[in-house]
């Protein structure tokens, strides 16, 4: 991977967004620079949101039909599970840019938090190829290996881009960059574990014993 | 390059746009598969406690409107062969479960059989409705039975004492007011009350005879209002057979002819989506409302 100084925003002076999304999936470094310096939050909030709503609405409309889960059923609940999960995301990816700019600080970064947040923001647009791809492969009848492989290869699209969104709007390293988005994943997983078997350990005297 | 750019914009927004049209389609049935075609089973759930009229927004249960309606489509639609009653209750209002069991009645007589697959409770109320089914299949461990009528009512008067409540009543006859917890229950409304529950106890006794075809005698060895495991309801003729949801379905479809794996159709009215973000805090609320409130209750069967 290239440095940051060494990346020219493409994107014409003015930034233009219907270049900006398919830039993304074919020249991602160019166009996360781009994005970086022009910091259109709002639209990689509406990015956010809509892929991971229209992900989630799609996963469901294939594998609703055969749940006989009583009264979340239909089109309606699909709807509302899916703007559920938008919005969870939409957090998550709030959270993610703050944890990301306080590491990304103390590694010795200089840039700008809102070009961060819309950098990953827009690192989530190989998601949505990803949940049109398996949604085909599932009309087409393919396997949850296949697809499952997809969606793998999906994640490390959008993990490469999210290391080159931190690289580049933080002037950092690409081994630091990794370490930005790393941490706190190393650091959750270990609080869950610890949290699970903090309650395993306070809840199993009051579990029924089988004698 | 910016136009080879823009040019994947559009691309990947068509193809958005695209599916997100079959995926809507697709989850609404008119893809292949998904109604339409042939002779499909219809699903219908009775879930939770069994109401009359509207269920509440912040209860979760089965109004007697909406099963109803959701019988009465499987009933008039040609294209349905036989019903699934997926049944999850500890029971309800008695006149509720009343109704209920009597549409099922008429999607029999219509010709189409109905099996019930019990979850994790079909008690009372629930059972009620089972019994007027073609065939039970519970799963070992369902609880159900509980073939009996309860009604509540509470003395509050030392409650009012304490907050300084004073009641005037006014009535046109002498048990107007019967079960006010604003004072003790007379011995006529004792027996008034206690006719009601065993009118009621006769009704559920006498559609437990005839859907089980057992004596009421029988039954009423039965009907102290114990609950029953599953498998010990099918020692007692209660239950048909053993079995989950799937295996109900096996078994309907050999009742009614069709292939084995058939086209299952929730007959349920999708509700608005808004009212399924609400269904996971009624969950919450439920509990504590249910615990509560009311003083004099309608007779339940639960």
């Amino acid at each position: 991977m290239t440095g940051p100084e060494s990346v020219a925003p493409i994107i014409g002076k003015t930034f233009d967004p219907w270049e900006a999304i398919g830039g993304v999936l074919t020249s991602p470094v160019q166009t996360l620079a781009a994005v970086v310096a022009a910091k259109p939050v709002g639209m990689a909030a509406g990015l956010v949101f809509a892929i991971s709503a229209f992900a989630t609405f799609l996963g469901l409309q294939a594998g609703v039909e055969d749940l006989p889960v009583p009264g979340f059923q239909g089109g309606a609940a699909t709807l509302a599970l899916s703007i559920l999960v938008g919005m969870v995301v939409l957090a998550l990816w709030f959270m993610q840019a703050g944890i990301g700019v306080l590491l990304a600080e103390l590694l010795g970064g200089v840039g700008t938090s809102l070009g961060l947040l819309a950098a990953l923001g827009f690192a989530h647009l190989p998601s949505l190829v990803a949940a049109l791809v398996d949604f085909l492969m599932g009309m087409a009848g393919l396997g949850q290996g296949l697809r499952g492989l997809v969606a793998f290869a999906a994640l490390v699209w959008v993990l490469v881009l999210q290391v080159h969104a931190v690289r580049l709007s933080y002037s950092l390293s690409t081994g630091k960059a990794v370490a930005v988005l790393v941490i706190p994943l190393v650091v959750a997983v270990m609080l869950a574990i610890a949290v699970v078997i903090a309650a395993g350990l306070a809840v199993t005297p009051l579990l029924p014993q089988w004698h | 390059m910016a136009l080879r750019r823009k040019l994947v914009t559009w691309l990947l927004l068509g193809t958005t746009g695209l599916i997100l049209a079959v995926a809507a389609l697709w989850g609404e049935g008119a893809a292949p598969g998904k109604g339409g075609r042939g002779q499909a089973v219809a699903l219908v759930t009775v879930e939770g406690v069994i109401t009359g009229g509207t269920v509440d927004l912040f209860i979760a249960g089965s109004s007697a409107g909406s099963v109803m309606e959701q019988l009465r489509l499987a009933r008039e639609d040609a294209s349905i062969a036989a019903v699934l009653l997926r049944i999850n209750s500890p029971g309800g209002s008695a006149a509720a479960s009343q109704e209920i069991a009597d549409e099922v009645k008429r999607v029999r007589e219509a010709g189409k059989p109905v099996v019930a697959s019990l979850g994790d409770a079909a008690a009372s109320g629930g059972y009620w409705i089972a019994a007027v089914t073609d065939r039970i299949v519970a799963n070992p461990a369902t609880i159900t039975g509980s073939i009996g009528v309860i009604m509540e009512t509470a003395d509050l008067r030392e409650l009012y004492d304490k907050i300084g409540i004073d009641f005037h009543v006014f009535k046109s006859g002498p048990l107007k007011d019967m079960g006010s917890p604003a004072r003790d229950i007379t011995p006529e409304e004792r027996d008034v009350f206690q006719g009601m529950v065993n009118d009621i106890y006769s009704q559920f006794v006498q559609v437990v005879a005839e859907g089980r075809r057992m004596t009421e005698e029988e039954v009423r060895r039965l009907a102290d209002g114990r609950v029953f495991t599953g498998r010990q309801a099918v020692e007692l003729g209660l239950v048909d057979d053993l079995g989950n949801y799937y295996e109900a379905l096996r078994i309907l479809a050999e009742m009614a002819g069709l292939p084995p794996q058939p086209e299952v159709r929730s007959m349920a009215k999708p509700a608005p989506w808004w009212r399924h973000l609400l269904t996971v805090v009624s969950h919450v609320v439920a509990p504590w409302q249910q615990s509560g409130g009311a003083v004099y209750r309608l007779p339940v069967i639960r």
